[in-house]
């Protein structure tokens, strides 16, 4: 935990140091007739202080802790929903060249076969379900414009 | 017009068909999502924001509140048959819920807790009809200086109210302010913190931020550990309790109900806090403290009471003061401005179908909530059944749909992840 806070607290101080500087370079202004960055100096200047305040905090706790080993328990199994954010980066970035259906289908295979764990008839199964129901629902339903994909101009569609 | 006739006017508007679907609706996947855990009533009504769009502004407002107090009823279903909270208002329900469970008495526990949840819940809207409207007609007075100092104490009381460190809290109030900077200034239109992102220029949306913070989290959150079901298998008699049962209910009933309801006006607070606070007056006022945690039928009275006295009182500051008291009610705000209305003190004066038509809909949500909990109860136990592994993709595409949807933006699509 104190690990995390160290972590958080260097961030959180580099993070508003960085906006402090932004804020400035856009104009504090005055008073009475405040610049752009004004608000966010002074919001960024209190985040600052706190940040050091909780790096000191943390510091302080880890070096009384000494060598002890930390919980297992505590740790945090980061690999699996960092695949999965770079699985819905992949996901956003490929929306609108396969289109809403396409993308999608791979999207609910991906998940529910490899991170679901389910067979791959199941997955696929799921998959189809999913694209049917939701172009039913978004796209004829509500007509919401959802891109169809522009790698159909490739096939000549 | 007076009271009775706004009443009227309203129970007028909650009654046309399709504010009666469009309220069954919400209540229904309020009681789903309750049910579901890994997708709470702030993942869902963002998610549910740009369907909306398509729908008249009075309907969309009953649904989305009727999500969340809907939730509250579902959330208990979980807590008692399974040990897990639906919903994080109902985590002290499981301390006794389950136990009740293991003893033979689910039916029971289901029962107190859902007649508890609609007479707390029907009792709130009466105080949120006898405060709110005259809060607004108050609050008509207000200037800057006062909406101001309403905020600083908002933050305050909301650094103040959170659970672990007030420094972390004080920390993450202060990100909130400066992700709210962001975008064109207002007085000088110079851009702020945009990274050169035009979509930024009108600010960080609240769908995808909401949606990121709430909706994906959530599930990244479940997927860091494993999730298990253990349902309890019992047979689900006696859901209207015995008299000696009742009896000892009571009390804990309208205990919960004062505790949530004035719980639920607090910045910050809500089901979650409400619960926590009549769990732990309920113990420190029993003749048996020590019997709490084994089965004690006020345990579960008292929380689930509570949480739905203040699923319904959040809606006061909102409707009258046009502040959001916690996260679920910034996304109902968002709700209504979506559809061009600014909740507030105009709201009854400009908008008297949007305040009345929701606050008469919320009785007969609560009337359905009622039926869709005790004689349906088999139908929720079923759901509880599926798997993970196929209710994450679902939440995921559908938190990625929905916030692409709102300005049809890969980039909100983006930011949200």
């Amino acid at each position: 935990m104190e690990k995390r806070d160290l972590v958080s607290g260097i961030f959180l101080t580099l993070l508003s140091l960085s906006i402090c500087i932004t804020a400035y370079k856009l104009g504090l202004g005055t008073g009475s007739e405040p610049g752009a960055g004004f608000a966010a100096f002074g919001i960024a200047a209190i985040l600052c202080l706190l940040s050091v305040l909780m790096l000191i905090g943390a510091f302080i706790r880890v070096s009384q802790k000494g060598k002890k080993k930390e919980d297992n328990t505590q740790k945090i199994m980061w690999k699996k929903p960092l695949l999965i954010l770079v699985i819905l980066g992949a996901y956003g970035f490929l929306f609108n060249f396969l289109g809403f259906p396409l993308s999608t289908f791979f999207l609910m295979v991906f998940l529910v076969w490899v991170f679901g764990r389910r067979k791959l008839l199941a997955a696929l199964i799921v998959s189809l379900l999913t694209v049917a129901l939701s172009y039913t629902l978004f796209v004829i339903a509500l007509g919401l414009p959802l891109p169809m994909g522009s790698i159909w101009y490739f096939f000549g569609a | 017009m007076e009271l009775g006739q706004y009443m009227l006017y309203g129970l007028q508007v909650a009654f046309q068909p399709m504010n009666l679907f469009y309220c069954f609706i919400g209540v229904f996947t309020g009681t789903l999502i309750g049910v579901l855990p890994g997708l709470g009533p702030t993942g869902t009504m963002s998610l549910l924001l740009p369907i909306t769009f398509h729908i008249s502004p009075v309907g969309a407002i009953i649904m989305l509140a009727g999500i969340y107090y809907g939730a509250q009823y579902g959330g208990s279903i979980t807590a008692i048959l399974a040990n897990i909270p639906g919903e994080a208002s109902s985590v002290m329900t499981c301390l006794d819920g389950y136990q009740m469970a293991r003893q033979g008495k689910a039916g029971m526990a289901l029962g107190v807790s859902t007649i508890g949840s609609f007479i707390a819940g029907s009792l709130s809207i009466v105080g949120l009809m006898f405060l709110a409207y005259p809060l607004a007609k108050a609050a008509l007075k207000f200037g800057p200086p006062e909406y101001f100092s309403l905020m600083c104490v908002g933050l305050v009381i909301l650094t103040f109210l959170t659970q672990g460190s007030m420094l972390k809290s004080l920390i993450m109030a202060l990100l909130g302010l400066l992700i709210g900077l962001v975008g064109l200034d207002s007085f000088t239109a110079k851009p702020r913190f945009t990274m050169g992102f035009n979509e930024l220029m009108d600010g960080v949306g609240i769908v995808p931020l909401v949606m990121g913070l709430f909706g994906i989290s959530e599930v990244l959150l479940n997927l860091e550990g494993k999730i298990e079901r253990n349902i309890y298998k019992t047979e689900l008699t006696g859901l209207f309790a015995s008299l000696k049962g009742w009896i000892k209910a009571k009390w804990a009933i309208l205990r919960g109900t004062i505790i949530g309801f004035f719980a639920g006006i607090l910045p910050g607070g809500g089901a979650v806090l409400s619960s926590f606070v009549s769990y732990a007056l309920e113990k420190r006022f029993s003749r048996y403290p020590d019997k709490f945690g084994t089965g004690v039928i006020e345990g579960v009275a008292a929380p689930e009471s509570a949480n739905n006295a203040a699923a319904q009182s959040c809606l006061i500051p909102l409707l009258s003061l046009g502040i959001p008291p916690n996260v679920v009610m910034a996304v109902l705000y968002g709700g209504f401005l979506i559809h061009g209305i600014q909740p507030g003190p105009f709201l009854v004066k400009d908008h008297p179908d949007v305040f009345w038509g929701l606050v008469m809909s919320m009785y007969l949500g609560n009337v359905m909530l009622l039926v869709l909990n005790l004689p349906l109860i088999g139908i929720w136990v079923k759901i509880l059944k599926v798997p993970y592994s196929i209710l994450f993709p679902l939440i995921l595409f559908f938190c990625l749909i929905g916030v692409y949807t709102v300005n049809n933006s890969v980039f909100d699509k983006t930011f949200a992840r």
